[in-house]
């Protein structure tokens, strides 16, 4: 039976991989099949990357192109000539011919050659091989004219196919695989084309109008006419807004400021291109996860030391690493917990794996010297836990000096995410310099919600006039100490609480990297008296 | 000529897509060959996807050998990228 009720399908914030909206006819990319034939000559696909190699030089040596889109085409171009992808092809053609399944086998290899490497970034580059042996067989040929203009479902997008797409004006991308870091990511990012991740297959929806909302993470199957106007005015309003939008990120303000949460190294640039003043809250959770064993101190240092050194002379606030609840990693096992989101989370892990946390000590406490470093320590209930916590701290800053290693220095603050230090913050206070509200998890604990539960969803109100008391209280409390307070949740990047916020005495609010210039243009506003929507 | 060096690689993203890319389009202009060997895997630091392949995290420390007659020209090539701590 084919549905013609609306269907609503919510997205957790986390499989937003490009904001923005998108109204269309749900296309699903079906992909030429490979092949029919069972060889393919070997001088024919020399010629194709001849021809590839040279569309691509093009975008290459295009300085109009965004830089991202060069870099990838670079990449894609060094690909078509590599030396052992061509000896390992010439290797097994005979008579200037090879196998399919021969041709298909040596992707194969390549691509668990990348996988046994056991680094994600590297891992993700998986795609690109995909690709790239796709387009040698199919060269520029396959045309996708058919999806112009419409939201497109494929089950995972190619660098190359959203290149294609972006031309074709496609109005968001939907898949049930991807990631963050892949090049087609990066593309979409750059090309600005909403971009949602992880989601169920959407085949059954095809031809049906869709609406995507991947700024609140919902989308919308089959919406009735009266739901499409109120649509088209918010794509309206919002591409108006993006386009004057950017000037905004360019204010300072002396009383707040508005920074950004990064999950990911690339989103680093472009928070800065947004105009943050610093960052709110950089997760370090991408350095431990899909991989075999923990990142050494080295490689932390390097890339906490290109953070600080990226955003001088502004603040940096890391977060150790907050592992738990939902978020696991293979070599950090914690036995099965009834209720893992009141489990082993965040710093009560990290004080049962003490070199887990000591080498990120270290990592940080050496790239302290690199900038204005601030380390926020997550799930912080009790303070034992901060007084623990720094011992460890101090033992380890004494190991770097006798080691003769340079170090400078960092403000220490908490998440305020777990009820309890509501009020016991005034005995954590004296310990500490800041205090961060992670509206988030604090909703969740504060409602007994879990907030990525549909059944439970009524219950998660992260704009409850609970939340803004408890906010209130938390920003009472830390004045008393002169302890800034900033808040990094989805609340921060709400516009309609913008200004409670503020006059509550939040000092530093952290969002999305592209939320960054709407905050400030709301802030703007507020100081200048120009708009005054909010009715708290 | 050949040079075996120890390099500690301190460009943050490691040997990841851009500085292998970087790595491979800079040395197109020596005629050396050029090696790396980590982890006692050997890569051509000619090819993307055998660079890639070794999966050199930020940090680590690598030998680069290198021979040929711009061998110097290639060494230095290969440390400058590879010691390239910060690029926008």
């Amino acid at each position: 039976m084919r549905r013609q009720k609306t269907d609503v399908i919510q997205v957790p914030r986390d499989n937003i991989v490009v904001e923005g909206y998108g109204l269309g006819t749900l296309k699903v990319l079906k992909r030429k099949r490979i092949v029919d034939k069972q060889f393919v000559n070997l001088e024919d696909i020399k010629l194709t990357a001849k021809t590839l190699s040279s569309e691509l030089g093009k975008i290459v040596s295009d300085p109009s192109l965004p830089r991202e889109v060069r870099e990838i085409s670079q990449v894609h171009q060094l690909l078509l000539e590599d030396p052992f992808l061509w000896k390992k092809l010439e290797d097994a053609s005979v008579d200037g011919k090879i196998k399919i399944e021969d041709y298909e086998r040596i992707r194969d290899e390549i691509i668990s050659l990348l996988l046994s490497t056991g680094n994600p970034l590297i891992q993700q580059r998986v795609d690109d091989i995909k690709d790239l042996f796709r387009n040698l067989l199919l060269g520029s040929s396959e045309r996708l004219d058919n999806l112009r203009g419409s939201v497109v479902y494929s089950e995972e997008f190619l660098p190359s196919d959203v290149m294609k797409l972006s031309i074709l004006g496609v109005k968001a991308l939907l898949s049930t695989q991807g990631s963050h870091t892949t090049h087609a990511a990066i593309l979409a990012r750059a090309f600005e084309i909403p971009y949602i991740i992880r989601l169920p297959n959407l085949s059954e929806y095809e031809e049906k109008r869709v609406f995507v909302d991947a700024v609140e993470g919902k989308i919308i199957i089959n919406p009735n006419e009266t739901n499409i106007h109120e649509y088209e005015r918010i794509i309206e309003k919002y591409t108006k807004e993006k386009e004057e939008i950017e000037k905004y990120g360019e204010l300072k303000f002396d009383d707040i400021k508005i920074m950004a949460n990064i999950s990911v190294p690339q989103e680093i640039e472009v928070a800065k291109k947004k105009g943050a003043d610093g960052i709110g809250l950089f997760r370090t959770e991408f350095l431990f996860v899909g991989r075999d064993n923990p990142p050494s101190e080295e490689e932390q240092y390097l890339v906490y030391k290109k953070a600080l050194e990226t955003f001088y002379p502004e603040e940096v606030v890391i977060r150790l690493l907050d592992i738990g609840g939902d978020k696991k990693i293979e070599y950090l096992a914690v036995d099965n917990e009834e209720n893992p989101f009141l489990g082993l989370r965040g710093i009560r892990l990290l004080l049962k794996h003490k070199e887990i946390l000591k080498t990120q000590l270290r990592a940080l406490l050496r790239a302290s010297a690199h900038g204005n470093l601030s380390v926020l320590v997550p799930m912080v209930t009790l303070p034992e836990d901060i007084e623990k916590l720094l011992e460890i701290i101090q033992e380890t800053k004494e190991e770097l000096l006798a080691e003769g290693k340079e170090i400078g220095s960092f403000k220490l603050g908490i998440m305020v995410e777990v009820p309890s230090v509501i009020w016991l913050i005034e005995k954590i206070a004296p310990y500490i310099d800041f205090v961060s509200i992670g509206t988030n998890d604090l909703t969740q604990y504060i409602f007994a919600a879990d907030r990525n539960n549909p059944s439970v969803a009524k219950y998660y109100q992260d704009e409850h006039e609970v939340i803004f008391e408890i906010i209130a209280t938390i920003a009472e409390k830390a004045k008393k100490f002169n302890l800034p307070v900033g808040v990094c949740g989805e609340l921060a990047g709400k516009l309609g609480a913008t200004e409670k916020l503020s006059q509550l005495g939040v000092t530093k609010l952290s969002v999305s990297p592209f939320k960054v210039p709407f905050i400030k243009r709301k802030i703007y506003e507020i100081q200048t008296g120009q708009e005054r929507t909010y009715k708290g | 000529m050949e040079i075996r060096k120890k390099i500690v690689v301190k460009n943050p993203e490691g040997l990841h897509a851009r500085p292998a890319t970087e790595l491979v389009k800079a040395l197109s202009e020596v005629s050396s060959e050029v090696y790396i060997v980590y982890k006692g895997m050997k890569a051509n630091a000619k090819s993307i996807l055998n660079i890639l392949s070794l999966g050199v995290d930020p940090g680590a420390e690598v030998e680069v050998i290198v021979s040929g007659e711009d061998a110097e020209k290639a060494i230095e090539i290969v440390e400058a990228i590879l010691n390239e701590e910060a690029k926008d």
